[in-house]
């Protein structure tokens, strides 16, 4: 399953915010040697506030081994204000696409391939919703090779451009469209919904996400659609939240 | 001159929708940085013999009699392409105390194709082996980031290409070997060079829980040393980007 994790329901997700964090600072600032701003033994940038919203795979035990952040691009996007010379031509005319996101900090660590299926369809899905048309991001040249080769049809925004760290990223934009969805899901065969978005409001929110993560994960095997199976889980999770059910 | 001729190339090729206008796409960039002919090649898979096999490109008759000689026993190329991570030349390759049918075999390949080329090695995240060839008439004088501007532009090249001759890759694979979600994460850790107590710090868990893992895989994995484990789940797409993702 695939947590939407926004700024309404972000008080749920601490643990797995921290943990996300860490596993960002262990990666891009430890591994990867980037320099970034470092708080509290986690990664922070700007992109890092209100209007982020965080995807995250979760496990069993409700401990988070996935995330990626999606964001609207119109105040803040590495490509456009930080990385602008990746972009061929005039990087802030990016900006006139009123429906332009950016994504960013990717990690699946020990992750079944599954989950980042997930992850690719479930971001388009996502972004879909919230009337997205394009979503910027700079990837390495293996990252993006290999995204290519997995089925995001990727564009190129301007050269491959070594960075002071010691790699090659290239700015790209990803398509939202029903029609990348389609093709995601008939290449590889996914029809369970996997979208997920904890209402704070519910009488179950304060339930442990390994029980609300259950709950959906079994919905999920009969649920033709999201809101199919927002309501089954829905349903499942108010009894467990009245000690009907364990 | 070399970012300016990347751009344009990439900003087509991630458009094109046939492998032949993918190539004629890279061919064009290939030209305006002085080579004439590009090829994209087939080395191996995965475990596999070397069995070169044209996947885009040109077809000169010059193939045809590579493959009838069983040059790729002679090239010395074949075998740098598969130790090597970054492009080298013809040149930098070619021995003047090799043996007699290799000095011929360079001999031929210039009087019959061309007098020098790049070769981009390409490693596959599932243990498969390519090389795009660039080849000119002139001796290569290209700096060093000028060609890992080239190489990156290759690697997608190759990576487009694929998908468009061949289709997307669906996964998950399923004749990985079956490690648990905790096994596989104490592998990436250890895979970037993360000692035991670190792992077991990012992960929760106690740095004897994590050699705990660590000897589980290596079991699974058939094999005795942390060394050879880093090859093997390399080699055999257990590291591939869907199992650690980052940018």
């Amino acid at each position: 399953m695939i947590h939407i994790c926004t700024a309404r329901n972000r008080h749920l997700y601490a643990d797995q915010l921290r943990t996300m964090h860490r596993q960002r600072y262990e990666l891009f600032v430890k591994v990867k040697r980037w320099n970034l701003t470092v708080r509290d033994d986690g990664e922070y940038d700007e992109g890092d506030d209100d209007r982020a919203v965080y995807l995250l795979s979760l496990d069993e035990g409700g401990s988070c081994f996935g995330s990626i952040r999606v964001r609207p691009a119109d105040d803040f996007s590495m490509v456009i204000d930080r990385m602008a010379h990746h972009v061929q031509g005039d990087a802030q005319a990016l900006r006139e696409d009123p429906g332009l996101w950016e994504m960013a900090r990717w990690i699946n660590i020990g992750g079944d391939p599954a989950a980042s299926q997930e992850v690719r369809i479930g971001l388009i899905e996502y972004l879909l919703r919230r009337r997205a048309t394009q979503c910027l991001a700079l990837p390495d040249v293996e990252m993006m090779a290999y995204a290519l080769r997995v089925g995001w049809r990727l564009r190129a925004l301007g050269a491959p451009t070594p960075y002071p760290e010691g790699g090659i990223a290239v700015a790209v934009s990803l398509p939202i469209a029903a029609t990348e969805v389609s093709y995601l899901r008939d290449l590889t065969g996914r029809r369970d919904p996997f979208l997920m978005e904890i209402d704070p409001d519910a009488p179950w929110a304060g339930l442990p996400l390994s029980i609300i993560e259950t709950a959906y994960r079994d919905a999920a095997k009969a649920a033709a659609n999201g809101d199919q199976l927002a309501g089954m889980a829905d349903e499942h999770l108010r009894q467990a939240a009245l000690g009907k059910v364990a | 001159m070399v970012s300016v001729a990347a751009s344009e190339f990439l900003t087509t090729a991630t458009r094109c929708e046939t492998a032949e206008a993918l190539h004629a796409s890279l061919l064009t960039f290939a030209q305006a940085l002085g080579f004439h002919s590009a090829m994209f090649v087939n080395l191996a898979n995965a475990g596999g013999p070397v069995l070169p096999k044209v996947l885009l490109g040109d077809l000169d008759p010059w193939i045809d009699y590579y493959t009838e000689q069983n040059f790729a026993r002679l090239d010395p190329t074949v075998p740098m392409a598969f130790r090597s991570r970054t492009p080298f030349t013809w040149r930098s390759v070619e021995r003047p105390d090799a043996p007699r049918p290799v000095r011929e075999f360079f001999g031929e390949a210039r009087d019959g194709w061309a007098d020098e080329g790049l070769i981009v090695p390409i490693h596959g995240p599932f243990g498969e082996f390519s090389v795009v060839n660039l080849l000119c008439d002139e001796p290569i004088k290209l700096s060093k980031p000028e060609i890992g501007i080239i190489q990156a532009a290759c690697q997608l090249y190759a990576s487009l290409g694929l998908t468009l001759a061949t289709g997307a890759l669906p996964l998950p694979l399923d004749n990985l070997p079956a490690l648990t979600k905790r096994e596989l994460q104490c592998l990436f850790w250890m895979c970037v060079g993360k000692h035991d107590v670190e792992t077991g710090r990012i992960l929760g868990i106690s740095a004897h829980t994590v050699r705990g893992y660590i000897d589980s895989i290596k079991v699974k994995l058939g094999v005795e040393t942390r060394p050879e484990l880093s090859i093997r789940a390399q080699a055999s797409g257990l590291l591939v980007p869907d199992r650690h993702g980052m940018f």
